[in-house]
């Protein structure tokens, strides 16, 4: 009797779950972006990994570096098994040449599944060791890489697909959890800055924006305000614009111009980066994209 | 088979991300508000724990989505100064090191994590005199910390530069808070948050 309401259930979920997407190159564009991102921001960090990640002359003593964050329980003993088992000093670098061979691995599509999860363990190991220094990139990185374990990402224009030669039927529609995950993910922060008074009147966007090292304090107070406005009833709305087929098109546009802002007067190019990605790959008509039309949505 | 185990895992991640979302959302209101964090049993049920914990951390949604939501600070900076035997100025420092733009926006993601910690650590002291001083260790502990992360970010440096026999190392902010408060288009002055002082040998 419940295994059946179980079984009626799932079959309820699965039609929400299953439209007519194209999803291969669902699963082709997030492999290939998200492995993509993840070598060109760890590129541009590696000049200063001796600083952040390394057994010795870091920017603060390791221990102390994670002493306050969540990860201490975790990470303190790994690094004291490495020490001694007198591992320790071949462990940074080691770390970070099999990151990077392994999401050189994810973005070829060869031997996907294990590229992904060696790319998410390493990921994790190397960015918690300098926590207080990561910021939602790397949190969105993490997601990412964990739904390309996940997901059947290398059995479409791979090198899996050559050499396996894979007859594999997608069994799920896997945008449809990026496009819930995303829902969540801007509904909440639209309730956040919605009980905040400073995204009404110019403030938050003021404080988000003002550096000592630029000059957007000479901006007008009237942008301000429209662009604390605009966010908040973006990011709110989202479900519901998303949810809607003739709205989906337009919400799309204005999320990548609010992530491409962000990159501009906020220097968040990485985390916008992945922003996009995500929102292109849950609500972007990848078919169109391959016909030069940007944005042309199939479904409802 | 497959197919619906699948659609069960992803039922019950989303449903993880969502209360991950909400629960982010009621502490961050309610701490800031409030100086606490409400204690509802049903959302209990869904907080991180240390059960839960290695789930949480491995999919990477140990994360709120407020994004810069709640209260909004104004960005924090670090800075460095190197001062010889007489405490005669030698130089600034703002990047400690780092000579990637990458390096340099987490070097401030950790300036407002140190902010975060203190103001924090302000809030334990205010609940603490309240409450017959139960958490003295916590915030003895908690200060040093801060103390500690500032002396070790300008040793390495200090020690480097050969003239060098003092060196201070600062925690900034940018005033004003208030958009109204800015005077002729005037670029932002900078508040000392905390600072230390430390000797190289």
């Amino acid at each position: 009797m419940l295994s059946k309401k179980v079984f009626t259930l799932c079959n309820k979920t699965d039609k929400i779950s299953t439209t007519s997407y194209t999803k291969s190159k669902f699963l082709f564009f997030f492999r290939i972006m998200v492995s993509f991102i993840a070598i060109i921001e760890f590129a541009s960090l590696a000049k200063d990994l001796t600083v952040l990640f390394y057994p010795t002359q870091t920017i603060l003593p390791q221990e102390l570096i994670i002493l306050q964050s969540g990860y201490f329980r975790y990470l303190y003993p790994f690094y004291q098994f490495l020490k001694d088992q007198q591992l320790i000093e071949y462990f940074y670098s080691g770390a970070i040449y099999s990151y990077v061979i392994a999401l050189f691995f994810l973005l070829s599509g060869l031997f996907t599944r294990y590229a992904a999860f060696a790319a998410l363990i390493l990921q994790l190991i190397i960015f918690k060791s300098f926590s207080p220094f990561n910021y939602g990139y790397d949190n969105f990185l993490t997601m990412s890489l964990f739904y390309c374990v996940i997901f059947p990402v290398g059995r479409y224009y791979s090198l899996d697909f050559l050499i396996f030669k894979f007859k594999y039927k997608i069994q799920l529609n896997y945008q449809r959890v990026i496009q819930i995950h995303l829902a969540i993910a801007y509904l909440f922060s639209g309730v956040a800055k919605a009980l905040d008074s400073g995204w009404w009147d110019g403030n938050s966007v003021w404080k988000a924006i003002v550096s000592v090292d630029n000059s957007y304090y000479t901006l007008s107070p009237l942008i301000l305000i429209l662009a604390g406005i605009g966010t908040v009833l973006l990011e709110l709305s989202y479900p519901v614009l998303m949810y809607f087929r003739k709205s989906r098109s337009y919400a799309l546009i204005a999320v990548i111009l609010m992530h491409s802002s962000i990159a501009i007067f906020m220097g968040l190019y990485a985390f916008s980066a992945i922003m996009i990605v995500w929102n292109i790959a849950a609500f972007g008509n990848l078919d169109s994209v391959a016909k030069n039309k940007i944005i042309d949505v199939e479904t409802a | 088979m497959k197919k619906y185990t699948l659609i069960i895992f992803f039922s019950f991640h989303l449903i993880l991300v969502f209360f991950q979302g909400l629960n982010t959302t009621i502490d961050g209101y309610w701490s800031y508000h409030y100086n606490n964090i409400p204690d509802v049993p049903v959302l209990r049920i869904f907080k991180q724990n240390r059960f839960t914990d290695p789930y949480y951390i491995l999919t990477g949604i140990n994360t709120g989505y407020g994004f810069y939501g709640i209260k909004t600070s104004s960005k924090k900076f670090l800075r460095l100064t190197f001062l010889d035997s007489t405490q005669n100025l030698i130089k600034f420092d703002r990047y400690f090191g780092l000579t990637t733009s990458n390096g340099v926006s987490r070097l401030n993601g950790y300036a407002s994590y140190l902010a975060n910690h203190i103001a924090d650590t302000q809030k334990l002291i205010e609940k603490d005199s309240l409450s017959q001083k139960k958490d003295a260790d916590v915030i003895k502990f908690r200060k040093n910390y801060v103390t500690k992360s500032m002396k070790w970010l300008g040793k390495p440096l200090a020690r480097n530069l050969e003239e060098c026999d003092f060196y201070k190392v600062e925690l900034l902010t940018i005033i004003p808070e208030e958009v109204k408060e800015i005077k002729n288009n005037s670029k932002p002055e900078l508040y000392v948050i905390q600072e230390g002082f430390y000797s190289v040998q």
